[in-house]
């Protein structure tokens, strides 16, 4: 019969990775939503990434929330990023590695190009006050595409969030 | 020191949670296998609607019926898929939850495809033990239809629901 402090500690391990997901999918939801200030909160002030390979490398929140709304505030580049199968490992107390399969589709309606990605991020998180956050992310693609939308005729974009937003920019 | 009364109730949230997610799984198959008695069981009685950004509002399961089964018509192949389950418990018995979603669909009476993405926030309300929705409803991140007649070498090669023009 298991010792209810064991029970305990198995029971906190299991809330910690359930933490850890919560905060990746609320990491994709606020980068797809652009909502900058609930995105910023998912990483540490010393945060790293390595976007790309490492092609996109930054240092402090400050430089990966000015490249990340460089490369997406745009109202007319919007899609979707989606993380499945979390890996997600407790290294020691308030610290966990994660990785993740990714599923990425953009749509870029200025120069009318779609992108479609598969990668595997490699991501660190801390707890800090009690709640988990993003000290470094990082993918490697093992896939992107792209291709020109003006080669399907008939293709037509019937929904998009931030028509009206672009329309008033 | 940790006591049972409490690692019980910290179980039982994830119990919830997990059986939430079963909740929203168990409406997207059905959904897509067509299987509309089981989807009824899904909602609530009095449940809402508010698909596409409030475009599709509905009040009653009745009602919310209805508009599913007109719209998934045998003539729409549909893959819902939703990841990403945000689920939070508001009470011991009520829940909100948020959820990313892809679908592709294939509408075989017009011959067009269809791919978009989309937010849902939902409520979740436990009746007699059992998990239901009593509100769904989704935002568009974007949504895109084209003309498979474009693709000449396109072609459907299965089908849960048949070939047009055969019955399934």
């Amino acid at each position: 019969m298991a010792r209810p402090e064991e029970l305990e500690a198995r029971l906190r391990r299991l809330e910690d990775i359930e933490a850890i997901k919560r905060l990746k999918y609320r990491y994709f939801r606020t980068l797809d939503c652009k909502l900058w200030d609930e995105l910023a909160e998912c990483f540490t002030p010393d945060a790293t990434t390595d976007y790309s390979e490492g092609q996109y490398h930054f240092q402090g929140i400050y430089a990966i929330m000015k490249f990340l709304q460089r490369a997406m505030a745009r109202y007319d580049f919007f899609g979707m990023h989606q993380g499945h199968h979390p890996e997600i490992e407790l290294t020691g107390e308030g610290m966990a590695r994660g990785t993740w399969a990714a599923h990425n589709y953009m749509i870029d309606t200025r120069q009318d190009r779609a992108m479609l990605m598969a990668a595997f991020y490699h991501d660190e998180y801390v707890r800090v006050d009690g709640e988990w956050k993003i000290r470094h992310t990082g993918y490697q693609r093992v896939f992107e595409e792209s291709w020109d939308r003006q080669e399907t005729p008939g293709l037509e974009l019937t929904a998009n969030m931030f028509a009206t937003s672009a329309e008033s920019a | 020191m940790a006591d049972l009364a409490d690692i019980e109730a910290r179980l039982r949230r994830f119990e919830d949670i997990e059986a939430i997610k079963q909740l929203k799984y168990r409406y997207f198959r059905t959904l897509d296998c067509k299987q509309w008695d089981e989807l009824a069981k899904c909602f609530t009685d009095d449940a809402t609607t508010a698909y596409s950004g409030g475009k599709h509002s509905y009040q009653g399961k009745d009602a919310i019926m209805k508009f599913l089964r007109e719209g998934l018509n045998p003539t729409m192949i549909s893959m819902h898929q939703c990841h990403h389950p945000e689920i939070e418990l508001t009470s011991d018995t009520t829940a909100k939850g948020m959820w990313a979603l892809y679908d592709y669909l294939i509408i075989t009476s017009a011959n067009m495809s269809l791919r978009g993405a989309a937010f849902y926030r939902d409520e979740y309300v436990k009746v007699n033990g059992e998990w239901k929705i009593k509100h769904t409803g989704y935002e568009r991140i974007f949504e895109e239809v084209w003309d498979r007649g474009e693709s000449k070498s396109l072609k459907l090669t299965e089908s849960m629901f048949g070939q047009p023009g055969q019955s399934p």
